[in-house]
């Protein structure tokens, strides 16, 4: 283990990814608190989540506080709230649409804004790794989760000149063929166009693990493709 | 002693050194194959990785010594400022050689058993120049940047019988390689960097470290630790 315990504040607990990094970073000792969406039905929130609506700055700012006081104080934020929303670009219901971009790009934005007070107040440097799809590239079906994704790419890269002279490295990761709810917007890629093979939600949040080590304080501004070997792009 | 067993070129100084100290630290027995002696290595063979011969004859010795290998890390590497209307072709062949030639000689001496056993990692060392180009160093970019893809391509390839191969690219890295009076080094050019500061061997080291030994199922992945100077 690269840090001392670190206090960590990740979003969406309640879904596969961010469960598997509230398990990957607690297994290591650290501390962690969640932030999730009520999504309708509140017996599946995790019992240890703040509730926020990631569309509304004045939750996520209350959520974070919240977090940060239960932690006193945030070392690590990850983002995995997001949830996809699919659908052929003249069918997709606007609703669906900007509910997914407010909830992914907004809401994650909202979150580093919100957390990087909490971090910088404390005066050592911190970790923020913002997930994402690697569908930022587009795809049939995909122009909701291309648009959060690319916004979420370009705003890592931001977030990183911004955030940098406070102490805070931001990194992301660009998740795809992983097991997960995030399945569907995989369905028609054929198996052989994916090297390593479908990936796990637990290899991912291992790979989200490293990229929060204050030891790595020079790993910045990167989207890291955690799609077995996909896209093989620079982005 | 995880008894695990990596090749490293280059790991007799700098970036290369960190890595073979880390790893080794870490409980690997460690085998360097480099044109100087390497401290932080249980085998230590002078090879010029350039000479395929040399490595293959290498890469027999080592396993004769240890068995399997389980990863390599191939960190030799060459460099120099010459503007590119200057560089000779003698200059031009040798960094490719040094650069490509080096990470296939060691791709075909390692891959065929780690594909035969099923398993096994490798990762390059590769360049911000890589990705961004630069500037007095057209054939070191070059290099790295054929260099890059050659890795991309041969992890496609052998990723199904369970070889991962990936990449680290460092930025400006506080190393010999670059010197006290290096504009990289400069409290003006420090000051643009996100980060503040240039990386350090051992940030690599530790990244190299994950990619050998954590389940990651990342495949032709090329990992920055450039300080925020390449985004």
């Amino acid at each position: 283990m690269a840090d001392r315990s670190r206090r960590v504040l990740v979003t969406g607990t309640d879904t596969m990814l961010g469960a598997a990094v509230q398990t990957a970073f607690e297994a290591r000792g650290d501390r962690v608190v969640g932030v999730c969406q009520a999504r309708g039905d509140a017996c599946r929130l995790p019992p240890d989540a703040v509730v926020a609506d990631f569309t509304d700055p004045g939750q996520i700012r209350s959520a974070v506080a919240d977090a940060a006081d239960l932690l006193a104080g945030l070392d690590t934020v990850v983002t995995a709230h997001a949830l996809p929303v699919v659908g052929a670009v003249s069918d997709l219901d606007m609703t669906d649409f900007w509910e997914h971009v407010d909830s992914a790009l907004t809401g994650t934005f909202l979150v580093a804004q919100a957390a990087a007070a909490s971090i910088s107040g404390g005066g050592t440097p911190g970790r923020m790794v913002l997930t994402t799809s690697r569908w930022h590239v587009g795809g049939p079906g995909l122009s909701a989760v291309a648009t959060a994704a690319g916004g979420v790419v370009a705003l890592t890269k931001t977030l990183t000149r911004d955030l940098g002279p406070f102490g805070i490295g931001v990194n992301a990761v660009a998740v795809g063929c992983v097991d997960s709810e995030w399945s569907i917007c995989d369905v028609a890629e054929p198996a052989a166009a994916v090297p390593a093979g479908r990936g796990t939600v637990a290899q991912v949040a291992n790979l989200i693990e490293v990229l929060s080590r204050s030891s790595l304080g020079a790993a910045v501004g990167q989207i890291v493709n955690a799609d077995g070997g996909r896209s093989r792009n620079r982005v | 002693m995880t008894g695990r067993t990596a090749l490293i070129t280059g790991a007799g100084s700098g970036i290369g050194a960190a890595i073979a100290n880390r790893l080794r630290g870490n409980g690997w027995r460690i085998a360097s194959i480099s044109q100087e002696s390497a401290e932080h290595a249980d085998l230590s063979i002078i090879v010029d990785v350039a000479d395929e011969t040399s490595v293959l004859e290498a890469v027999h010795e080592i396993r004769r010594e240890f068995g399997a290998i389980d990863s390599a890390v191939v960190c030799a590497g060459h460099y120099e400022e010459v503007p590119a209307l200057e560089i000779d072709p003698t200059a031009w062949t040798r960094m490719i050689r040094v650069h490509v030639g080096g990470l296939m000689h060691v791709l075909r001496a390692v891959l065929p058993e780690m594909r035969a056993r099923g398993t096994g990692r490798v990762v390059g060392i590769a360049s911000e120049r890589a990705i961004g180009g630069g500037s007095n160093d057209a054939h070191y970019a070059a290099a790295k940047g054929a260099a890059l893809s050659l890795l991309r391509s041969a992890a496609v390839e052998v990723a199904a019988d369970g070889v991962l191969i990936n990449a680290v690219a460092p930025g400006p890295c506080d190393t010999p390689l670059l010197g006290p009076d290096s504009w990289e080094r400069a409290p003006e050019f420090l000051q643009t960097l996100p980060a503040g500061r240039i990386a350090t061997p051992q940030e690599v080291a530790e990244l190299v470290e994950a990619l050998v030994s954590d389940d990651l199922n990342l495949c032709a992945e090329v990992l920055s630790v450039n300080s925020g100077t390449v985004i």
